[in-house]
């Protein structure tokens, strides 16, 4: 881990721009929201 | 890379590597005594994390010339002993463990796990425009166990450092995030709605990012809490031998899906958002190159040589 972070560029990395947080948030989004209905459901048909 | 790559050479290997190997050690002891702070701890902030952000600041300060003499060490590092420890830290449940949460657990678990990846594979290349590797490693990330999972779908997909670093930088981020957000939405609901604790760490640990963040947001409501969400996390961890199994069985699958002269030549967009939404061919995946430069600007060995494992 500490090896692949002596070898990244930053430039490269923000060259990524804005879209990979864009999917982070629509994904953690999905996880809370998504992620809960899927624990009550779950938890519904268990009884 | 593709330089020290070329020289691992007997014999005096041993010696070129050793520069790397210590700086790696050096950051990992740094990162690894940095964790067990509490007010890191209580942040949910790893040694995993600690180590690449402390290795990006230390790898883009120290001079070129440093790097350039540690880059056979690094590469040995960041390859086969990250790869070995990826497996060694999916050794660590026991049978046990997972009767705790049951089969619900695991059934939840599991639909989190592939809905939240199907998810990233269709919105990230579809609808933000992203690189599909970059996509899947955020993808396994957020769906599994964040920077490990990340770290452990990279070898399947051959992706970038950066695509990477970018990846495990947005995977910590959120769930780091979600620290602070899942208590505070447990406190909001209990005061509304009977939520015991053993629901809220099923909840949390089937759907936070990072073991370390769900030990933190657990705690951060109860001991009860903490230890379902744990071992919910741990199932979820489990997950990730037969998640890159299926992956590499489709990776090899949609290799020769698409030929490299099949594709199509570029509107005239912005050159990320525009080469980023066509259909994604082995070749793409690893070419940093825009396609419409690949006949004169990617090394036509380059899609063949890094896809031996699946031939």
């Amino acid at each position: 881990m500490a090896a692949l972070g002596l070898t990244t560029r930053l430039s490269a990395m923000q060259a990524a721009g804005l879209a990979p947080l864009g999917l982070g948030a629509a994904l953690a989004a999905w996880l809370m929201i998504g992620g809960a209905a899927i624990n009550l459901g779950v938890a519904a048909l268990a009884g | 890379m593709t330089a020290a790559t070329r020289s691992f050479r007997a014999p005096s290997a041993t010696l070129r590597m050793a520069p790397g190997l210590l700086l790696a050690a050096a950051v990992a002891t740094a990162a690894t005594a940095a964790a067990r702070g509490a007010w890191l701890q209580s942040h949910g902030l790893s040694a995993l994390t600690l180590a690449i952000a402390i290795g990006l600041v230390a790898g883009n300060l120290l001079p070129a010339s440093a790097l350039a003499a540690s880059a056979d060490g690094l590469n040995l590092a960041k390859q086969r002993l990250l790869r070995a420890g990826i497996v060694l830290y999916g050794l660590r449940l026991t049978f046990h463990d997972i009767a705790h949460v049951g089969l619900a657990g695991v059934a939840i678990d599991a639909a989190v796990l592939c809905s939240t990846f199907a998810l990233a594979c269709t919105l990230g290349p579809r609808l933000l425009g992203l690189d599909r590797t970059t996509a899947i490693l955020i993808g396994a990330g957020s769906s599994i166990c964040g920077a490990a999972a990340v770290l452990a779908t990279e070898p399947v997909l051959r992706g970038r450092p950066e695509q990477v670093a970018v990846a495990v930088a947005t995977v910590v981020g959120f769930g780091s995030l979600a620290i602070f957000l899942y208590p505070a939405l447990y406190h909001a609901i209990a005061a509304v709605h009977p939520l015991s604790q053993a629901s809220y760490g099923l909840w949390a640990g089937s759907t936070i990012h990072e073991v370390a963040q769900v030990v933190a947001a657990g705690h951060a409501v109860g001991d009860a809490a903490a230890d379902t969400a744990v071992i919910a996390k741990m199932v979820r961890v489990m997950m990730l031998a037969p998640f890159l199994v299926a992956l590499s069985a489709w990776a090899a699958r949609s290799r020769p899906a698409r030929p490299a002269g099949r594709a199509r030549p570029s509107r005239s967009r912005g050159s990320r958002s525009a080469s980023s939404r066509w259909p994604v061919c082995a070749r793409w995946t690893c070419c940093p190159t825009p396609p419409w430069r690949w006949p004169t600007a990617c090394p036509s060995p380059c899609w063949r040589s890094r896809w031996p494992r699946w031939g």
